[in-house]
C-alpha cells in the first residue's frame, strides 16, 4: 500500500509554500525578505542576511497542538554558504507552565492539566512584515539591531521568529522561538491578560518548564557539562566539568558562579579542532524554590527517553543514566513573579477591567566554537 | 495508513532505513544507520507525522484518536467495571526518535482519568501494530478535563443559584445577553495530603461575560462528589 497522503500533500504544500514565499516578497518596503520562507506546511527556512548573499541559514520545523501550544520539532543550521545543514534541535518546547499562588493554593499546570488552544492570529499580531501560518502561528524576520561594533564599522543582525498565543482561560501565554543569524536560539514565554477572577490581587508565579532536546550534529555523542565561575580572591577561574559527574541529575543556578549547562558534541570539531557546543544561558529574575521536587533545581539533565515528557515528575526520570557521550535532554525552569499592580486593571462593579502587561522569561542557547570565526564579520 | 518507519522500510527509501527495518518495533534504545545524506525535499523528512494531520497541527484527528483509544481499552488496566468512574480524556501525538535523527515513528499517548484514586491512566500505543508500548496508573499526576467533564462543570455552575444571580445582575447591568456568557474551568491540584482538595477532581469555575470575568461568586466544582460550593468573599 502506498502512503497516499505524501505525494499529493507534498505537491500541495510545495505550491502553498511557493505562494506564501512569493507573497512574502510582496511585503512593504523595508521588510527583511523571507528567503525562501515557508517551504512546507510546518517548515520555515531563512537565510541571513535576508536581503543579500547567504552567509548563514536556519531551517525550522514546528508544530502546534491543543494542550501543548507551539513548539519546535526540528532545527538545522547552516554556518556558511557551502556548509551542510547541521541538526541543532530535535525538539524544544514548554513541557508545562506551573502557576502556584502565594497562599499555597491554587497551583495550576497550565499545559498538562488543561485543553487550552492557541488563539487565532490577527494581522496586527503579524505586523507589516509578518506572515500567519495555520491561522495561529506568526512568522517574522526582523532586524535585531547592532550585532557588533568596531569603531565606525557596524554589523546589523537579523532573526527569524515563530510565535503564537495560548488561550489559558483568563490568561494568555506567548510562546516565542527566535533563531538568530549567529546561531543563537532564544526560547521565551510571555505571560499576559486577565488576573485570576476572585484572586485579582493575589501574587503568584508563572514558571516556564522547558524541555530542550538538543541533538548537536545528530543525537549521538552529546555530553552535558556544567559551566562554573569561581572568584575566591583577586584572580578568577572558569571551569567546565561533566554535569553531575556525568550522570542524570539537577543543579541550582548560583549567580556568583554564572551557572550554565553546556551541550557538547564529542565528535564534531570546528576548523580549530575544538568540539562544537551550545551554552544554555538562563534569562530570568529569581530562583523559584516551590515545594515541588522538580522546582528544587533550575536545570535538570536526563538521557533521552521518548516517554519522558512530563516536567512534574522529572525527579522520577533521574536514575543514574549517563549524560556523557549520549543523547541528552536539558530541562529548565524560568519563573515570572507576578505581584499584581494597578497597571493590571481595576474593578467595574463585579467585573475586572484591564490586562497584565506581558512579562518575559526563558533562556538563550548560544553557540560556542560552532563557527571557525566571527559570524557575519567581513 | 502506514507509519513513516514502515513507509521507509518498504517504500521509497529502503536503503536509507535499513537499520530500522530489521526491528521496526524495537524500543527507544534503537540505534540504526550511522549517517547518510538527508533528502530535505522528501516529504517524510519535512513531515514525520502519519496520514491525517493538517497544516502544522499535531492535534490528533478523531479517527486516529479513536483507534489509539480502542487499543488502550483492550488492556486489563482499562477493562474496568461499568460502575468504576474512568473517563477518556484524549490522545496526544508523541514523536519518537528512532532512526538516527532523521525520522520519527508515530506513537500515541492515550489519557484516561480514574476517580477512585485520582489517577492518570497513561497508555502509549503504536496504532500500526496495535501494540501497547508502555502503560501505567499515576495517582496525582496532572491530567486535563475531558469534554464531558467540562460539560458537567458548566451544567453544575449554571444550576447554582448564586451563580445565576450574579450572571443575571451582570447581564442587566451590561445589556449583554445569555449568548455572551461562558463558563471556563481551572483544575485545582494540591500535593498537600491535609488539604481537603487532595486526591479529588476539583475545578475552579470562571464566569466570563463577553470579555470580562466576574469577580464573584467563586464557584468550586467537586467533580468527584458532583457538588458545587461557593467560597465567600474575602474582600478586595
Ligand atoms: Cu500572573
Amino acid at each position: 500500500m502506498i502512503k497516499r497522503r505524501t505525494i499529493v500533500s507534498y505537491l500541495i504544500s510545495l505550491v502553498a509554500g511557493l505562494v506564501i514565499s512569493s507573497a512574502a516578497f510582496a511585503h512593504g518596503p523595508g521588510c527583511p525578505a523571507f528567503a525562501p520562507g515557508q517551504t512546507s506546511s510546518n517548515v520555515v527556512e531563512q537565510q541571513f542576511p535576508p536581503n543579500g548573499p547567504m552567509e548563514t541559514a536556519w531551517r525550522v520545523r514546528f508544530a502546534n497542538a491543543t494542550a501543548k501550544g507551539l513548539y519546535i520539532t526540528g532545527a538545522w543550521f547552516k554556518k556558511g554558504p557551502s556548509e551542510p545543514w547541521m541538526r541543532v534541535l530535535w525538539d524544544a518546547r514548554l513541557a508545562d507552565i506551573f502557576v502556584p499562588y502565594h497562599p499555597g493554593s491554587p497551583r495550576y499546570y497550565d499545559l498538562t492539566n488543561f485543553s487550552f488552544p492557541l488563539v487565532n492570529a490577527t494581522a496586527l499580531d503579524a505586523g507589516a512584515c509578518g506572515n500567519i501560518i495555520d491561522g495561529k502561528v506568526i512568522h517574522q524576520v526582523s532586524s535585531r539591531g547592532v550585532s557588533w561594533k568596531d569603531d565606525t564599522a557596524v554589523g546589523i543582525g537579523h532573526e527569524l521568529s515563530l510565535w503564537a498565543t495560548l488561550d489559558s482561560a483568563n490568561y494568555n501565554y506567548i510562546m516565542r522561538y527566535v533563531f538568530q543569524d549567529d546561531g543563537t536560539i532564544k526560547l521565551r514565554i510571555g505571560a499576559t491578560s486577565r488576573n485570576l477572577p476572585y484572586s485579582e490581587y493575589t501574587a503568584h508565579m508563572h514558571n516556564g518548564l522547558w524541555r530542550i532536546d538538543m541533538d548537536l550534529n545528530g543525537f549521538r555523542n552529546d555530553s552535558a557539562l556544567l559551566y562554573s565561575h569561581s572568584e575566591p580572591g583577586i584572580a578568577a577561574t572558569d571551569s567546565l566539568t561533566p554535569f553531575n559527574g556525568g550522570v542524570e541529575g539537577g543543579v541550582e543556578i548560583d549567580h556568583e558562579k554564572f551557572t550554565e549547562v553546556h551541550v557538547r558534541d564529542e565528535v564534531t570539531k570546528n576548523a580549530h579542532g575544538r568540539n562544537i557546543s551550545y551554552e544554555f544561558k538562563p534569562v530570568r529574575f529569581g530562583a523559584p524554590r516551590h515545594s515541588e521536587a522538580f522546582a528544587q533545581e533550575d536545570f535538570w539533565v536526563t538521557r533521552y527517553r521518548y516517554s519522558e515528557k512530563t516536567y512534574d515528575v522529572i525527579d522520577s526520570y533521574v536514575n543514574g543514566e549517563s549524560v556523557t557521550n549520549n543523547d541528552v535532554v536539558v530541562w529548565h525552569i524560568s519563573p515570572l513573579h507576578h505581584d499584581p499592580r494597578d497597571e493590571d486593571g481595576y474593578f467595574i462593579g463585579n467585573s475586572w477591567h484591564g490586562v497584565a502587561l506581558v512579562m518575559w522569561s526563558g533562556l538563550d542557547l548560544r553557540p560556542r566554537n560552532l563557527f571557525d570565526a566571527t559570524p557575519h564579520f567581513p | 495508513m502506514r507509519s513513516v518507519v514502515s513507509y521507509l522500510c518498504f517504500g521509497v527509501l529502503p536503503a536509507l532505513a535499513l537499520g530500522a527495518c530489521v526491528s521496526p518495533s524495537s524500543t527507544q534504545d534503537a540505534v540504526a544507520v550511522s549517517s547518510y545524506e538527508v533528502d530535505f525535499n522528501h516529504p517524510a523528512f519535512n513531515d514525520p507525522r502519519p496520514d491525517g494531520f493538517e497544516g502544522a497541527s499535531e492535534t490528533v484527528p478523531p479517527i486516529i484518536a479513536q483507534r489509539a483509544r480502542d487499543i488502550a481499552e483492550r488492556s486489563a488496566l482499562l477493562r474496568t467495571p461499568l460502575d468504576a468512574r474512568v473517563v477518556y480524556v484524549g490522545t496526544d501525538f508523541l514523536s519518537h526518535k528512532m532512526l538516527d535523527e532523521k525520522l520519527s515513528r508515530a506513537i500515541y499517548r492515550v489519557l484516561f482519568y480514574r476517580y477512585s484514586d485520582d489517577a492518570a491512566l497513561i497508555t502509549d500505543v503504536d496504532i500500526e501494530s496495535g501494540e501497547i508500548l508502555e502503560q501505567g496508573a499515576y495517582p496525582g499526576r496532572p491530567v486535563r478535563l475531558s469534554e464531558e467533564e467540562m460539560e458537567e462543570v458548566r451544567a453544575l455552575v449554571l444550576e447554582n443559584r448564586e451563580a445565576q444571580t450574579a450572571i443575571g445582575e451582570a447581564l442587566s447591568a451590561s445589556g449583554l445577553s445569555r449568548e455572551d456568557v461562558a463558563i471556563e474551568g481551572l483544575i485545582v491540584r494540591t500535593r498537600d495530603a491535609k488539604d481537603p482538595f487532595h486526591g479529588r477532581r476539583i475545578v475552579r469555575a470562571l464566569i466570563r461575560i463577553d470579555r470580562d470575568y466576574l469577580h464573584e461568586p467563586l464557584v468550586i466544582v467537586d467533580l468527584t462528589a458532583r457538588e458545587v460550593s461557593i467560597e465567600r468573599a474575602r474582600g478586595r
